[in-house]
This record gives structure tokens, C-alpha cells and sequence, in this order.
């Protein structure tokens, strides 16, 4: 037997997943520190790049978990969802949203962590991206062209590199380790 | 979190992602009663001796899609099978356990018998029919300049996927 587990025509089974899979994401966000805004802001003025810390460590977890679980034949790596590369939306879109997460303090995952914890901001950003989905999604059809700009399909880095997946494996937990490090040097100077 | 479990974990990331290095592909390696596609199509253009493929499907699979050269299992007496050097027996997606029992314990037993890694499922997307991205890298493009020589050999065709065009997954998935 093969991850993932769940077909994709079960779509009870995927909800009733993807709320224990969110729910625990959120517990991992809240324990964290990651519901408090003030600690989100605090990796742009360099006082505590704890965000930068969690996320980046979720990510070689994650990345060595998915490749040693499929070099196991433990997971069907064909079955797994890339989301599909639109290059110049997607970097106009981070831009939208890295500005979006200095001034709110919170990005979508930590908005609900915040408003299920009974923060007041948390429960005001969820609206401004209700407002927004809505809004733009209203709008969409005067950008569709810029929308679809730059597509690439499903695009890995060991496609773009052309190095083997191993390879990339090691040299992101490489960067992650070289970035804890950087990142606990200067918040030592700070400080 | 303590020093000591914090040099613990870094030693256990630096271990994993240097076997990850080591290993190279994410895909799991054929075992050791497995042969993968591009290998077998390698023997089979070299014309490598004593090689006897038998496909284990039915017999309407078999005149639908075969590998060149191959036996339907029905089809293979026990003289066949003792001029065999190596048998490589393949289903649609991988020959079960059984077959290659069964083989192996013919009255006139081969030395080597093998299963396809993948079966004709593999044989088709890997030799006979491999994917360039239309953005590959000019080097990804010569090297696929070898599978496709090969997967012409088979009366195959590599194919040319533009990425944009064809988005291979529908579903969709957001969140941070």
C-alpha cells in the first residue's frame, strides 16, 4: 500500500482530512507563537525571525519526509498535487502578499489561528481576505490574460535545474541550515 | 529547545540529505528480481543473448500492446525456456510474485528470471513514448536526445509537452 491514501472521488473522506490535517497544522502554528501578529512582525524589523525558523524547518521535514517515504515505495510521488507555475502572477501576487503580511501581521494559516484564539486582528484580517477574494474575483476577467502569464505547468526544481531530486534535497536542507544559522547570528546582534 | 536535541536534529537532516545526495532519484530503485524499462530496452538493442520476454497478461492485452519479441506466458513451452538465460516476465503495471514463481519453478528452470519494473506501463511512458518539457535546459535537451533515438529504435515517439498549454493535474491547492 501506497500514500495517498484517500482517492480523490472520495470527497467526504478528503474533507474529514483535511480538517484533522488543518486543525493539527493550526495547533502547530499556535504553539509556535505564530498566532501573535506582534511575533510575525517582528522577522521585518529583525527582532525575532522565529516565522522564518518554523516554516523553514516544516519545509526539510516535509521535503526529506516525501522523498524518503516515496524512495520506500511507501508514496506514490505521481499522485501528490504540484500547484501548477504561473510565473508573473504568482510574483506579482507575493509581492501583494508580503506587503499584505507587514501591515496585517498575518498571513491567511496564523488569521485563523488568531481569530480561533480569540484575537480581535485575527477575526478583522479574515475579513479584508473575504473582501479581497471577493473583489478580485469580481475583477478577474479584466486581468485574465495577465492571470495566465508565464505558465509552466507543474514545475519542481529538479526540473528547472535538471539535477537529480537527491541532489536538490541537499542542497535546500543545506541553504535551510546556512539560513538558521544567519538568522540566529543576527538576532544575537540585534538583540 | 536544549542544545543537545537541537545538534541532534541538524545531525539527522545533514545524514538524511546527504543519502538523498547519494541516492539521486526520488523514485524507488528496482529490486533486486526487477528490471527497469530502459534497461531491458538497452539489452534488447543489443541483442543480448538468451533474453526471453513473456507477458503474463491475457491474450487480448497482448495482441493489443506487446513488447517486441514477447510470449504470451500460454505460449511458452519448457523448450523455450531452456535455451533462456534470462526471462524477464511483465504485466500491466508490475508482474506479480506468482508469475515469476511459476517460472522459476518450471521443470527446466532458468537462472535469471527478472520482472519488468513498471510493466508496459513503464515500457510506454519511459522508451516508447518519453516527455521533454518545451522549457527544458539545452543540456536536459541532449540528453533526452538519447531516449529519443532509443524510443525511435521501438517505433516509438518522445513527445514535446508544453507546460502551459497542458496543465497535467486539475485540482487545486492554496494556503500558507
Amino acid at each position: 500500500m501506497s500514500a495517498p491514501l484517500i482517492a480523490d472521488e472520495a470527497l467526504g473522506a478528503s474533507l474529514g482530512a483535511a480538517v484533522a490535517l488543518g486543525a493539527a497544522f493550526g495547533f502547530a502554528l499556535e504553539r509556535a507563537g505564530l498566532g501573535s501578529a506582534r511575533k510575525l512582525v517582528g522577522q521585518f524589523y529583525g527582532r525575532d525571525l522565529a516565522v522564518m525558523k518554523v516554516m523553514f524547518s516544516a519545509l526539510v521535514v516535509a521535503m526529506l519526509g516525501v522523498f524518503w517515504l516515496s524512495r520506500w515505495g511507501l508514496l506514490d510521488l505521481r499522485a501528490v498535487y504540484v500547484p501548477l507555475t504561473y510565473l508573473w502572477p504568482q510574483l506579482f501576487g507575493g509581492l501583494v502578499f508580503g506587503a499584505g503580511l507587514v501591515v496585517a501581521g498575518l498571513c491567511p494559516g496564523t488569521a485563523c489561528v488568531a481569530a480561533a484564539t480569540g484575537r480581535v486582528d485575527g477575526v478583522f484580517v479574515l475579513l479584508g481576505f473575504l473582501a479581497g477574494m471577493i473583489g478580485v474575483g469580481l475583477v478577474l476577467g479584466s486581468f485574465a490574460d495577465f492571470y495566465t502569464s508565464g505558465a509552466h505547468g507543474a514545475w519542481t526544481l529538479p526540473e528547472l535545474t535538471g539535477l537529480p531530486y537527491g541532489s536538490v534535497v541537499a542542497a535546500v536542507v543545506v541553504l535551510a541550515l546556512a539560513a538558521f544559522a544567519g538568522a540566529e547570528w543576527f538576532e544575537r546582534r540585534v538583540r | 529547545m536544549k542544545l543537545r536535541a537541537r545538534t541532534l536534529l541538524v545531525l539527522l537532516a545533514i545524514v538524511s540529505a546527504t543519502l538523498a545526495a547519494m541516492s539521486g532519484s526520488v523514485a524507488p530503485p528496482p529490486a533486486a528480481d526487477e528490471v527497469s524499462a530502459l534497461d531491458l530496452a538497452q539489452w534488447l538493442r543489443a541483442r543480448r543473448q538468451g533474453l526471453l520476454l513473456v507477458d503474463v497478461r491475457t491474450a487480448e492485452a497482448f495482441d493489443a500492446d506487446r513488447l517486441p519479441g514477447a510470449r504470451l506466458l500460454a505460449d511458452v513451452d519448457t523448450a523455450a525456456l531452456r535455451q533462456a538465460e534470462t526471462v524477464v516476465v511483465y504485466a500491466d503495471a508490475s508482474a506479480d510474485a506468482g508469475a515469476l514463481h511459476g517460472i522459476s519453478n518450471a521443470p527446466s528452470s532458468v537462472p535469471h528470471v527478472l520482472r519488468l519494473y513498471g510493466g508496459i506501463v513503464a515500457w510506454n511512458d519511459e522508451v516508447l513514448f518519453p516527455v521533454l518539457r518545451a522549457d527544458a535546459s539545452a543540456r536536459q535537451q541532449r540528453e533526452f536526445a538519447t531516449r529519443a533515438l532509443l524510443s525511435r529504435y521501438f517505433g516509438g515517439s518522445p513527445r514535446l509537452l508544453d507546460p502551459g498549454a497542458a496543465p497535467t493535474r486539475g485540482r487545486s491547492r492554496r494556503g500558507c
